[in-house]
């Protein structure tokens, strides 16, 4: 594995029955940089995303992240390891407030457990009390601080993204992963957004997305990988990729902003 | 903000009429019938507490919990009785002992859900029942059955008088709910909330903070179980003498019609749904040879099946809702805590309907 | 008798309580499918069929025709059940359903009870008592009868679902309800039927079994369970499975029965249930589809 790496995909496959949706993709995430993975419906995006995830393990090839193989590890272990993620269609606790789908992102920071929560142990209080506060700041960073008593279903759709986004902060990873983060956003709130994951990778976080609305990934995108067909089709800075032919070519009949 | 303190003060206000009201009841009732119907409904509500967060916050269905009220009675009764151990060792030994078997078979069957799992868990207290008739030398089978445990006592003072049993039963509910409830207002709770769909939780969104859904159900019907062990342990020597009949599909069906009745998404609900079911049955005993003179047993079955069916189809979320509902109602605007549930069950309905059951 | 001959007299036991074990099994599989919802009250179709068919024949009805008023009867209690109670509670959660069906069992019980006490009843074998010697072991011609109305019903659902329209349509609730809805298929009238051939296949347990066991008001509950653990053995959805189930329970109980202890042989349904979940929770034959029969 290469230094400055913080996650290896090496030729990660991965098959449905008799479909192909991932095949051979190899990269590296570069540590405490933006990296976001295009490519036309279907390529397999969001099947390979998954695969880092945890949500299943790749039918062949490995995943390595801080030196750790990942794949094939329940989602729960990959979270604990420090990865976070979100997701395309919003998988928001909807029988909690704000504030306590935040606080449940601090669940692999904290430790108290039936025991200590039953007795009210003073470390358990105190942890408590920690995870409120922490919660609390993760909310400011994205500026739903005064929502925080709310039911999440009462904000508007863009803010609940962010809500997901302040939950899985909330786990303090040095992964991020993304998922379609600009999915059913204007325009004015891919410009917040864009603000937003820029902040994360200022404070050290790796972010890793999976994305369509090329205003964003032009904008923020420190590399690109690009898939087509379920293979790496190409790879690069955001200006090398923009006038890559084949890119150009593969979108056709998708946009291309 | 007032509205919640409001709430807040209401509840600890009704928690000290409560206890002020526990304190003095044998006092009010001499009739030795009905201080036990009150101390039967303590013991029931400990389990129901436990079953309660099995279903209500981690939202696992059990038949099973009858099973778990058995061993934990016979476990203390044998060890009392027959290894002469002292009791209230026996009772923690009893519950150590319960909470490994529900470890090891919820492991099973956990990973099973809805009518599958409430069939293996059925399963479960038939297999107890069975092996408590049948391993005659240990348990005394239907006949003789277990006779001679020996009453508790604390600290020197024996607890030979029923009263003694009210207090303590009451006392221990009392104790295990506030157990119980600091774990729901904790990071524990908070996990075994977030897991589940039906009410409103996510189980990818729990994996991927780190919740690990399978350990935690594992957990918490350990946790029932010991709560059920340990009720079964205080009925054993309240009663001092054990027979297998009781322990069977009806008691973990009328546990789980007691938690569903008070409402599953608050502790205070079973001990609510204990009281109600014990009264009905109560109500049922009185009035039905009023009713009808020449039957005996077969017409309470009947009204207490017909009833069930009523209440269930009427009040699905549980009579605990009902002081909300008031108090909503009275303030003219909705809670917030009386929002939540709604919004869940609107999204299950949708999503039924997709799955088109 | 020798050892090997005592073996074979319990598995062709075996094979006749297996038989009966299965028939429930499949009431349970239909409900299921359709509705998703397990029918604890399926066992007292089976209680029904029996006492019904042994009330009347006692009273001096022929015993064709109580058998068949005794089915008509059942799924009239079923159609009953599935309209007035299952269907308003369709949304309602698992729980709710499962207490549900469970109190429709115990007021169909009690009714039980209060009508018939709790005397067993019987009507005579439909072909005479002698028993055929099957080796050194003997059959009696009833629980020929047994596995022959199995066998009949196995094949008629069989073709039922593959052939007939009501059939197919079923299963297409079974699969997709919504989509199923879009083609005109009414899933409630479904819902209706599964739950009327369920209770008449019930009925006909009964029925067929009671000149060989007798029946009385409490059989329902252990027919439930292990007609349950055979539909569990099928995976819930398909009918081989089932069958094989219900056949491998039942000689596996009767020769608990035989060799270890009759007190434990109910235990055996339990046992076999959990390994099932342990081992093949899609069933005994896997590779189940989500509600394809």
């Amino acid at each position: 594995m290469q230094d400055g790496s913080l996650l290896e995909v090496q030729e990660v496959s991965k098959v449905f029955g008799g479909l192909v949706a991932v095949h051979r993709v190899s990269f590296q995430a570069p540590t405490g940089k933006i990296m976001a993975i295009i490519g036309p419906n279907g390529a397999g995006k969001t099947t390979l995303f998954n695969t880092i995830a945890g949500l299943f393990p790749p039918s062949s090839g490995q995943i390595w992240f801080k030196g750790s193989k990942i794949s094939g590890r329940p989602s729960h272990h990959i979270a604990s390891l420090g990865i976070a993620r979100t997701f395309q269609l919003l998988q928001l606790f909807t029988n909690m407030t704000v504030h306590e789908n935040v606080m449940v992102g601090r669940h692999p920071r904290s430790h108290a457990g039936f025991l200590s929560t039953a007795l009210r142990l003073p470390g358990a209080v105190a942890e408590e009390k920690r995870i409120r506060e922490k919660a609390l700041e993760k909310l400011a960073l994205v500026g739903l601080e005064s929502r925080a008593n709310d039911t999440p279903l009462s904000l508007p759709y863009g803010q609940q993204k962010l809500l997901e986004i302040a939950r899985a902060l909330a786990t303090e990873p040095d992964l991020l992963l993304l998922d379609e983060p600009a999915g059913g956003l204007s325009t004015r709130e891919i410009e917040g957004l864009a603000r937003q994951i820029l902040d994360i990778r200022d404070s050290g976080v790796t972010v890793l997305l999976v994305e369509h609305r090329m205003e964003l990934v032009m904008g923020i995108a420190d590399w690109i990988v690009v898939l087509n067909y379920g293979e790496k089709m190409a790879e690069g800075l955001p200006s090398q990729i923009q006038n890559d032919e084949r890119v150009i070519a593969a979108y056709l009949g998708d946009e291309l902003d | 903000m007032t509205e919640r303190k409001g709430i807040k003060y209401a509840r600890y206000s009704l928690i000290g009429v409560l206890i002020l009201g526990l304190a003095v009841l044998p006092q009010i009732i001499t009739n030795p019938y009905l201080l036990s119907l009150f101390t039967f409904i303590a013991i029931y509500a400990i389990v129901g507490i436990g079953l309660s967060l099995l279903m209500g916050y981690a939202g696992q269905i059990s038949l099973g919990q009858a099973a778990f009220f058995g061993i934990g009675a016979y476990a203390s009764g044998v060890l009392t009785a027959k290894q002469m151990w002292d009791p209230w060792i026996a009772m923690v030994a009893a519950a150590l002992l319960t909470g490994i078997i529900a470890a090891l078979t919820g492991g099973i069957i956990l990973r099973f859900q809805g009518h599958v799992l409430a069939v293996a868990t059925l399963a479960l207290t038939i297999i107890v029942y069975i092996l408590l008739v049948q391993l005659e030398p240990i348990t005394g089978g239907l006949s003789p059955g277990l006779p001679g445990i020996p009453r508790l006592s604390i600290l020197g003072l024996k607890l030979n008088k029923d009263f003694h049993y009210f207090y303590l039963s009451w006392a221990a509910l009392l104790v295990l709910l506030f157990l119980a409830s600091n774990i729901v207002h904790s990071r524990v709770g908070r996990a075994l909330r977030s897991f589940h769909h039906f009410y409103g939780g996510s189980e990818q969104a729990a994996e991927s903070v780190g919740v690990n859904p399978t350990l935690l159900k594992v957990q918490v019907f350990a946790l029932s179980a010991m709560y059920a062990s340990i009720a079964g342990s205080i009925y054993a020597h309240y009663i001092s003498y054990l027979n297998p009949s009781p322990f069977g599909i009806f008691m973990s069906l009328q546990l789980m019609v007691m938690v569903i009745l008070g409402g599953l998404r608050s502790l205070w609900g079973a001990i609510l749904g204990a009281a109600t079911v014990m009264a009905l049955g109560e109500a049922l005993r009185a009035v039905v040879p009023m009713l009808f003179p020449k039957a005996f047993g077969e017409y309470q079955i009947i009204a207490y099946g017909v009833i069930m069916i009523v209440i269930l189809l009427m009040a699905p979320e549980g009579m605990v809702q009902i002081p909300r509902i008031i108090w909503a109602a009275l303030r003219g605007i909705r809670s917030k805590e009386s929002q939540a549930p709604q919004l869940a069950s609107e999204g299950v309905v949708a999503q039924r309907a997709e799955k088109g059951s | 008798m020798g050892f090997f001959d005592q073996l074979l007299q319990f598995a062709l036991s075996g094979v006749g309580v297996g038989a009966i074990y299965a028939i429930v099994g499949l009431g349970f599989m239909i409900v299921y499918s359709v509705t998703r919802v397990v029918n604890f009250a399926q066992g007292e179709f089976v209680m029904l069929g029996g006492m019904v068919t042994a009330t009347l024949y006692a009273a001096g009805v022929p015993l064709a025709l109580a058998m068949v008023i005794a089915v008509i009867f059942a799924v009239l209690v079923g159609a009953l059940m599935q309209r007035g109670i299952i269907h308003p509670a369709r949304n309602a959660s698992t729980v709710t359903l499962i207490l549900l069906t469970f109190g429709v069992s115990i007021v169909i019980r009690g009714i039980a009870l209060l009508v018939w006490t709790t005397d067993p009843r019987s009507f005579p074998a439909f072909s005479g008592e002698k028993s055929i010697a099957v080796g050194q072991a003997v059959v009696s011609p009833q629980a020929i009868w047994v596995v022959g109305t199995l066998a009949v019903l196995a094949v008629a659902l069989y073709l039922f679902f593959g052939k007939t329209m009501p059939g197919k349509a079923l299963q297409a609730c079974a699969v997709n309800a919504p989509a199923a809805r879009l083609m005109g298929i009414s899933v409630e009238t479904m819902a209706l039927l599964a739950f009327a051939l369920a209770a008449a296949m019930g009925a006909l347990a009964g029925i067929v079994t009671t000149p060989l066991t007798t029946t009385s008001y409490d059989i329902g509950i252990p027919m439930a369970v292990k007609g349950f653990v055979a539909a569990l053995a099928g995976g819930l959805n398909r009918i081989e499975g089932v069958l094989l189930g219900g056949l491998v329970l039942g000689v596996l109980e009767s020769m608990a029965a035989g060799l270890i202890s009759s007190g434990f042989k109910d235990a055996i349904a339990l046992v076999i249930l959990i390994l099932v979940l342990l081992v093949r929770p899609g069933g005994l034959l896997g590779g189940a589809e989500a509600g394809h029969i």
